[in-house]
């Protein structure tokens, strides 16, 4: 039981993680830890290992940018931004995401 | 951070390196410098080595799911592994050519000029090198030059240099070799049943060729010939369908048929010679391109 739930959840968020990570970095620049640190405190990803290589693929596909920043006192960061391509494709997906969820809630509705 | 954090995450990146072997080293380096950067924000934020590595997960599937975002295939690209595995073979005809025709005719090499010998057993060599050594980004125009030269001097034979047949085999395999790695890439679905099919037809041009002649009577139907035939037909048939074992069996005849025109009358011996290496060639190319080969 906890093991299906644990499975279902993890394919739903596979698929939207990246959609997260546009929407969070949408509010404002983030380094890579203050970004993973808050997608587990949303329950939106259960590891770690997953987000970096996500992060490079959307960097390599210009969604986000990077910079090195070392605010005062601190270690040299690496930030991460969106980028104007990033916040279309953001906007694209609310729109699908907000249909779908939709006809998904009205599916379940049906047979309950 | 203390050594034994150090040494368990020093660990885990060289590991992680090691893993992520398929991508060009700018990009490694960014990897680690990453992964590093978020070990070092982790532990300031009081988090323990061991917790932060489990949750990276291990070097092995950490190097995975790079490779899978970035869009590399876990085992190199199937194209670039094609083209690697050619050039070796473009390169063991190059060397086996010459050898077989100094084997077969050592009378003309006498007669030339040693220049003229050295330049003609070391032109086939130097043009299957040619697309061993180039470096990468001219790669592919290297290979392309090296079969335009080629295919120049198999022209030159029908003007009178008739040794110069000898250089069909290099020439076919040339082209194979520009062909292949386009075949081979991942999304030339059409294109790899399109170079099966026609390398099959290709397969069977000779028995093709002897079936017309025992039908309009030019080629005489003895029992051998009609085997010979009927096996070579089935041999282009299997080969179009797909069968990698039939790749290697062409292979094999090819350079079986290479080695069988030292021993054929002066007529046959261009006509065999150019099968023979026409085989090596497709078998090769087809090799090449499949991808069960460049799946590891």
């Amino acid at each position: 039981m906890d093991e299906s739930h644990e499975r279902i959840a993890t394919n739903i968020r596979k698929g939207v993680l990246e959609y997260c990570v546009l929407a969070l970095l949408a509010r404002r620049d983030m380094y890579g830890l203050e970004l993973a640190d808050e997608l587990i405190a949303r329950d939106l990803t259960a590891s770690e290992g997953s987000l970096y290589p996500l992060l490079a693929r959307m960097q390599q596909s210009g969604v986000v940018t990077s910079r090195r920043e070392a605010l005062s006192g601190t270690r040299p960061r690496k930030y991460y931004a969106i980028t104007d391509d990033g916040r279309a494709q953001l906007a694209t997906f609310a729109d699908v995401w907000g249909r779908i969820s939709h006809q998904v809630d009205d599916t379940l509705g049906e047979t309950s | 951070m203390n050594t034994t954090q150090d040494r368990a995450a020093n660990r885990f990146l060289s590991q992680l390196d090691r893993e992520l072997w398929v991508l060009p080293a700018a990009q490694r380096n960014d990897i680690i410098e990453d992964v590093e950067a978020h070990i070092h924000d982790a532990l300031d934020a009081g988090r323990g080595i061991d917790e932060i590595l489990a949750s990276l997960g291990a070097p092995r599937d950490a190097a995975k799911a790079y490779s899978d975002e970035l869009g590399v295939p876990s085992s190199a690209d199937p194209a670039q592994r094609a083209s690697r595995w050619l050039a070796v073979a473009i390169l063991a005809v190059g060397i086996l050519v010459p050898t077989v025709m100094l084997i077969d005719q050592p009378g003309p090499w006498h007669e030339m000029r040693r220049s003229a010998a050295l330049l003609l057993f070391a032109a086939p060599i130097i043009l299957g090198a040619l697309s061993l050594l180039a470096p990468r980004p001219w790669r592919t125009i290297g290979v392309a030059i090296a079969a335009l030269g080629a295919t120049a001097i198999v022209a030159a034979a029908m003007y009178g240099y008739s040794d110069f047949v000898m250089f069909t085999p290099v020439a076919m395999m040339l082209w194979v070799g520009v062909c292949a790695p386009l075949v081979a890439s991942k999304s030339a679905h059409t294109l790899r049943v399109a170079w099966r099919v026609g390398g099959g037809i290709a397969v069977a041009l000779p028995g093709i060729a002897l079936s017309a002649g025992v039908i309009t009577g030019t080629v005489m139907a003895a029992p051998l010939t009609l085997i010979v035939g009927v096996a070579i037909l089935a041999l282009g048939a299997f080969f179009g369908l797909g069968y990698r074992t039939v790749y290697v069996i062409v292979i094999v005849a090819g350079i079986a048929a290479l080695i069988s025109s030292l021993f054929e009358t002066e007529l046959l011996v261009a006509a065999i010679w150019s099968v023979g290496g026409l085989w090596i060639a497709l078998g090769v190319g087809a090799l090449a391109a499949s991808r069960h080969l460049v799946r590891r």
